[in-house]
């Protein structure tokens, strides 16, 4: 009998997300949670092919175990883009001081 | 005490402006410049993984059970290796570029993990559908960020 359900799955793989990124969740893409429910869908019919007998109880480890990595894949890329985001509100400050300093001093200075 | 006032006023105009000189020279980077070499490189693998499971399909579709099997893939998993092997030490030796390095990481593990399942038998054409969809959202993810590197303004 089928343990996993797709819809119970995905919801505590997206509780789970965002209970540990908290005020970042809206930050995470629409491409990430579309990634998250496609590999929930995965680990389902890992689940079936295994208890159907498709494939074998170490085909199945090591087919989750990509699931796993996948969904790191997924995260990092999140980081990364996080990264980007912060940068260029970093930068965008950085400007406005030169813009600032320079229109207050009437000169280049920066 | 005129001159002392205007020298210490001197200073603290200095010591006000020094840093803001500072700030407004130094672009940040919070994470590593893009690198072609790095995104040609998964688009690479990317299109050599998918080669192997278009093949596998194929084979399963056609009823074809002596090409499927790993024996007839292993020239091209060695090529995979090879080129993952590259990424690690490009991606590795690029500044502020741990967070692809650790996907590139990732993606090795899964590729070896495929090998090894593969070397198992008995491929379905279910299975092949899951490492499909599993290897699309990894590259697709990696791409992603890989475009986002480029930084180009909107």
């Amino acid at each position: 009998m089928p343990q996993l359900n797709i819809e119970d799955l995905l919801k505590k793989m997206l509780e789970a997300a965002k209970g540990s990124l908290t005020k970042d969740w809206q930050k995470i893409s629409g491409v990430a949670t579309s990634s998250l429910k496609a590999l929930a869908q995965n680990l389902v019919d890992i689940e079936e092919m295994k208890l159907d007998g498709t494939i074998t109880q170490e085909k199945a480890a090591l087919m989750i175990d990509m699931q796993k990595n996948t969904i790191k894949i997924v995260m990092l890329t999140e980081k990364g883009l996080g990264l980007l985001a912060v940068e260029a509100a970093i930068n965008a400050v950085i400007g406005v001081v030169k813009d600032t300093v320079n229109t207050a001093i009437g000169w280049t200075l920066l | 005490m005129e001159r002392l006032q205007l020298k210490l006023r001197g200073r603290l105009l200095l010591a006000l402006i020094a840093p803001l000189i500072l700030m407004a020279s130094c672009k940040v980077m919070l994470i590593g410049a893009y690198d072609q070499g790095t995104d040609m490189a998964i688009q690479k693998v990317q299109t050599e993984v998918s080669t192997i499971l278009v093949k596998l399909e194929t084979c399963i579709e056609n009823g074809d059970t002596t090409n499927v099997t790993y024996k007839n893939f292993t020239k091209s998993y060695e090529e995979i290796k090879v080129d993952l092997e590259c990424l690690k030490v490009r991606t590795g030796a690029i500044p502020k570029y741990k967070v692809v390095q650790d996907q590139v990481n990732l993606m090795y593990a899964n590729i070896l993990n495929f090998e090894k399942a593969h070397k198992m038998g008995n491929t379905s054409a279910k299975e092949i559908k899951t490492y499909k969809s599993t290897f699309e959202i990894g590259f697709g993810a990696m791409i992603q960020l890989q475009n986002a590197l480029k930084r180009e303004k909107k």
